[in-house]
């Protein structure tokens, strides 16, 4: 799995790819400590590229979305497709953090 | 009311200690006080608010709100009526054997009363109501204090002339005896499920055990009444919180190793290679016995639950991380449809999809709650 952080103004977009499983869903929650830490308090993640998702990963998620609600900002969540999107909808993940289907439109919410 | 009183407290090893058996024995002419006096209900707090409170602070511990508020007061409830049902018993008891109310009191009131309080905490597991340590524990635990309260209530009159160092041997450290034992006694049982090495009444037969003895042990003790009670203040929350920390070791590590094989399931579901994993073989191994239109509504149930499964573990997830969950507007839908699958598929088809529905206590426990809304 790889993530790349792109700025785009006071936000942060997370370009995740790969699968995020249980060994590799590990280094997203630190890469998000670490936004946090520079000052972005809304954090996009676009998951286009994620083929799967395990536990451990939704876990992370549900991490950093209590801690930027906790600080006033928020997570979002764009472009996931296929299981990733089902695992997110089934799971009802999304009441914390809405999926976007552009990363445009994640940027642009709120 | 009064002679009723009376009578209940000749089933306490404490009272007949600390009054005699000549005063127990002509307690008929006892004169009681009709009226509580504001003395006893601040005697009466001081026995069970820290028992209330104990138990609320279990419920808080508890980082998946794995019990309802509903359920505790139940379990109090329950333990209301053993102690109820309980004295009726041990009344019954002492006319039958009225020379043996010393060793009735140390050795047959704990398996009378420890039976009565199991029938809720087996009925919650045998229901698949519970189904980790953390939640059998509250439930256990609730059991014992509303069983605590009736009896303490039976005390006020008894004891209203007693200081405050009696009422908190008698009233608390009982009280807390008996949530703690019932609690263990829950805990124990599901151990004993989780590792499914005991099946069937077996299963709770060595935590109704551990109750009787470690109830018989503290009304032996009551010689030594500092002794008893510190034993139990000290010793019930130590266990119970120990109890805590293993479940919840447990429960993320359950949560995390049984969600990603559902996900890896509907993964394979949704694959063109779905033929060639396992499930996808055993169903296609069904063509002979069944039409193909059955075979995709057992395919649908397949996905339906494991659909519901991965639902009930994201509403622990989001627990976990202490969030409340939303309440599920397509829940109702998916069991309903669950049902007409069920039906549509009949007693046979069921039979021979069984061995891909996962049907253990924890997979029962997440259907139930889904089922009442998380609760």
């Amino acid at each position: 799995m790889t993530i790349e952080c792109v700025p785009v103004g006071n936000k942060v977009v997370l370009r995740v790819s790969g699968r995020m499983d249980a060994e590799s869903a590990s280094q997203f929650e630190p890469e998000c400590e670490s936004c946090i830490a520079k000052g972005f308090t809304t954090l996009v993640v676009d998951l286009g590229d994620v083929t799967y998702i395990s536990s451990m990963g939704l876990r992370s998620f549900v991490t950093v979305a209590k801690k930027l609600k906790e600080s006033g900002g928020s997570l979002r969540v764009c472009r996931a497709t296929g299981l990733v999107r089902q695992v997110f909808e089934i799971t009802r993940l999304t009441q914390i953090f809405p999926l976007h289907e552009t990363v445009e439109s994640a940027l642009a919410e709120g | 009311m009064a002679p009723i009183l009376i009578r209940n407290a000749f089933q306490d090893p404490f009272i007949c200690k600390r009054f005699g058996k000549r005063y127990v024995q002509n307690a008929r002419e006892i004169v009681i006080h009709p009226s509580i006096q504001s003395g006893d209900v601040a005697r009466f707090a001081l026995a069970l608010l820290p028992v209330l409170l104990f138990l609320a602070a279990l419920r808080a511990l508890d980082s998946y709100k794995l019990v309802s508020l509903r359920t505790v007061l139940a379990s109090l409830a329950s333990g209301a009526a053993a102690a109820a049902l309980c004295f009726v018993i041990n009344t019954f008891l002492f006319q039958i054997f009225p020379g043996a109310q010393d060793q009735y009191a140390r050795f047959g009131a704990p398996v009378v009363e420890e039976c009565a309080k199991a029938i809720f905490w087996i009925f919650l597991i045998s229901t698949a109501r519970v189904a980790f340590m953390a939640d059998s524990a509250i439930c256990g635990f609730a059991v014992g204090a509303g069983f605590a309260l009736v009896e303490n209530i039976s005390y006020l009159h008894l004891l209203h002339d007693q200081g405050v160092g009696t009422w908190i041997l008698r009233g608390l450290g009982t009280a807390i005896m008996h949530g703690g034992v019932a609690a263990l006694g829950a805990t124990i049982s599901i151990y004993l499920l989780e590792s499914r090495q005991w099946r069937g009444i077996r299963l709770f037969a060595p935590g109704l055990l551990a109750a009787m003895v470690l109830h018989s042990l503290f009304n032996q003790s009551l010689k030594f009444p500092l002794l008893s009670l510190l034993a139990a203040v000290v010793g019930v929350p130590v266990i119970l919180l120990l109890v805590f920390y293993l479940s919840e070791r447990s429960l993320r590590r359950w949560l995390g190793g049984k969600m990603d094989r559902d996900i890896e399931i509907l993964n394979m579901i949704g694959s063109t290679r779905f033929q060639q994993t396992r499930v996808g073989a055993y169903l296609m191994s069904l063509q002979e016995a069944f039409p193909p239109e059955l075979r995709g509504d057992m395919l649908s149930l397949l996905q339906l639950t494991i659909e519901l499964s991965v639902r009930a573990k994201g509403a622990l997830l989001i627990r976990e991380a202490g969030l409340e969950v939303a309440p599920d507007p397509e829940v109702e839908g998916i069991f309903a449809e669950l049902k007409y699958l069920q039906k549509s598929i009949g007693p046979t088809g069921m039979m021979a999809i069984r061995p891909l529905l996962s049907q253990t206590p924890r997979d029962l426990w997440e259907m139930h709650r889904l089922a009442n809304g998380l609760e």
